[in-house]
């Protein structure tokens, strides 16, 4: 899946909230966002899953490709418990055994009959990366997956990232996070954006820059 | 439909599990039938008129009521992002739409029938001979009713000033259901029968179908972005 982003400007209320430069992505590749609060990471990765559209410049997808959002609270319900979510993404026409494999990774089953409302922060985080993982998108995007986890949930996700990787060698992952160090098992090409519109960067680079 | 089938069972889930749509609408109605039957029952005395007065005040309490659900049903949807996730996860809105039409016709179905029971015996009211009509009419009116509701909720569900918006933009729209359907159950309740309505219910029917048609074909072109 190859995703080409050609220079995009998003208002909110006639605020200029994101000002990204031009980027391509090939089949595989994995993109990390980094900035400060408010530089437009969740804007770029609402953009590039669908759920907005650029006021100016374009995200082009190949037809017929799925994708995938991980943000904090997407698609959860406080009262249905974590097994109710599953059958309801099941419901909703995601793949029942890739599902039920990142369940199984995030170790949700101790969950199952605790509704979302009693479960901790952490453990809200592996349910919606759970979804995000198990819908098995050609475009993953994830919005600081790691704000909430524990050890053990970082090393369960950067083993589902492995995982991923495996079955879908084409897909495309971008994230939005401030930890540079933790996604660099994807040698991710890194792309910086600016709070300060104006001074937007104009360049982005691999990983390592 | 699938989609639209899950989307209805998980706000039934919620509702079975919270009751938060249900009790709320459930205790206005009553209360207000029960404000309208002391008003009524104090100043008019006369049977006919009471008969008369049952059909506006039934609709009313109808149109009141109602009106107050849909926000409240979409905002655990606007909470978890719903419509984005449909664009996102490529799920038809339509589905989601139809999934809010069905729950949202249930659900003021059954409070509007517990309704009109309750106000019929203050009133001392009798629904015996007509209550198969009055079934057909709610169903017909409810349809229509939630298709517009739900497809104006969508509309202004992001925006700001929603809880002001929506009364503003649904109420005058439903002039036409409002006059067609009392002109119908006043008929049902001195002609008898749904078949003696005539232009008034072609009127309804039409209304709901084309209310539903509208919701079907455009939400998900007016909840883009």
């Amino acid at each position: 899946m190859k995703l080409v982003v050609t220079e995009i400007k998003k208002y909110f209320n006639d605020q200029l909230v994101l000002h990204c430069p031009s980027f391509e992505l090939d089949p595989g590749g994995a993109l990390l966002i980094t900035g400060d609060n408010g530089s437009g990471k969740t804007t770029l990765l609402r953009l590039l899953a669908g759920a907005l559209s650029a006021d100016q410049g374009s995200v082009f997808i190949e037809e017929g490709k799925s994708r995938a959002l991980y943000e904090p609270g997407f698609f959860q319900f406080s009262d249905l418990t974590v097994s109710e979510h599953l059958a309801f993404y099941r419901g909703l026409s995601w793949n029942s055994s890739v599902l039920e494999e990142y369940s199984h990774l995030f170790d949700l089953q101790r969950f199952y009959s605790h509704k979302v409302s009693g479960l901790s922060k952490g453990w809200k985080v592996r349910l919606g990366l759970t979804a995000a993982f198990g819908r098995d998108a050609d475009l993953l995007l994830l919005d600081e997956p790691l704000d909430g986890l524990d050890d053990e949930g970082r090393q369960m996700l950067s083993e589902c990232l492995v995982r991923y990787r495996q079955r879908n060698s084409s897909g495309c992952v971008c994230i939005a996070s401030h930890e540079r160090e933790f996604f660099s098992l994807l040698s991710p090409t890194h792309l910086p954006l600016c709070a300060r519109k104006s001074e937007q960067v104009a360049s982005y680079g691999t990983g390592s820059s | 439909m699938r989609h639209s089938f899950a989307l209805f069972k998980k706000d039934l889930q919620l509702e079975l599990r919270s009751g938060a749509q249900l009790f709320p609408l459930l205790t206005v109605s009553v209360l207000l039938v029960v404000f309208f039957a002391l008003g009524i029952g104090a100043l008019v005395h006369d049977q006919e008129l009471r008969r008369e007065l049952y059909h506006p005040i039934l609709w009313s309490i109808f149109i009141l009521t109602g009106s107050m659900s849909f926000l409240r049903v979409f905002e655990s949807d606007r909470e978890a992002k719903m419509l984005s996730g449909c664009f996102v996860f490529g799920i038809s809105p339509t589905s989601f739409y139809l999934s809010k039409v069905i729950f949202i016709t249930v659900l003021l179905f059954g409070n509007t029938l517990f309704s009109a029971v309750l106000l019929a015996a203050l009133l001392d009211v009798s629904l015996l001979e007509y209550w198969q009509s009055l079934i057909l009419l709610l169903g017909l009116v409810t349809v229509g009713y939630s298709a517009l509701g739900s497809f104006l909720t969508g509309l202004i569900l992001e925006h700001q000033h929603r809880q002001i918006l929506f009364p503003l933009i649904f109420l005058p729209l439903l002039f036409p259901l409002f006059f067609a359907v009392i002109e119908i159950s006043l008929v049902i309740f001195t002609a008898g029968g749904l078949l003696s309505v005539g232009g008034w219910l072609s009127l309804l029917i039409g209304l709901a179908t084309v209310y539903l048609l509208l919701g079907v074909l455009l939400f998900e072109v007016v909840t883009k972005n």
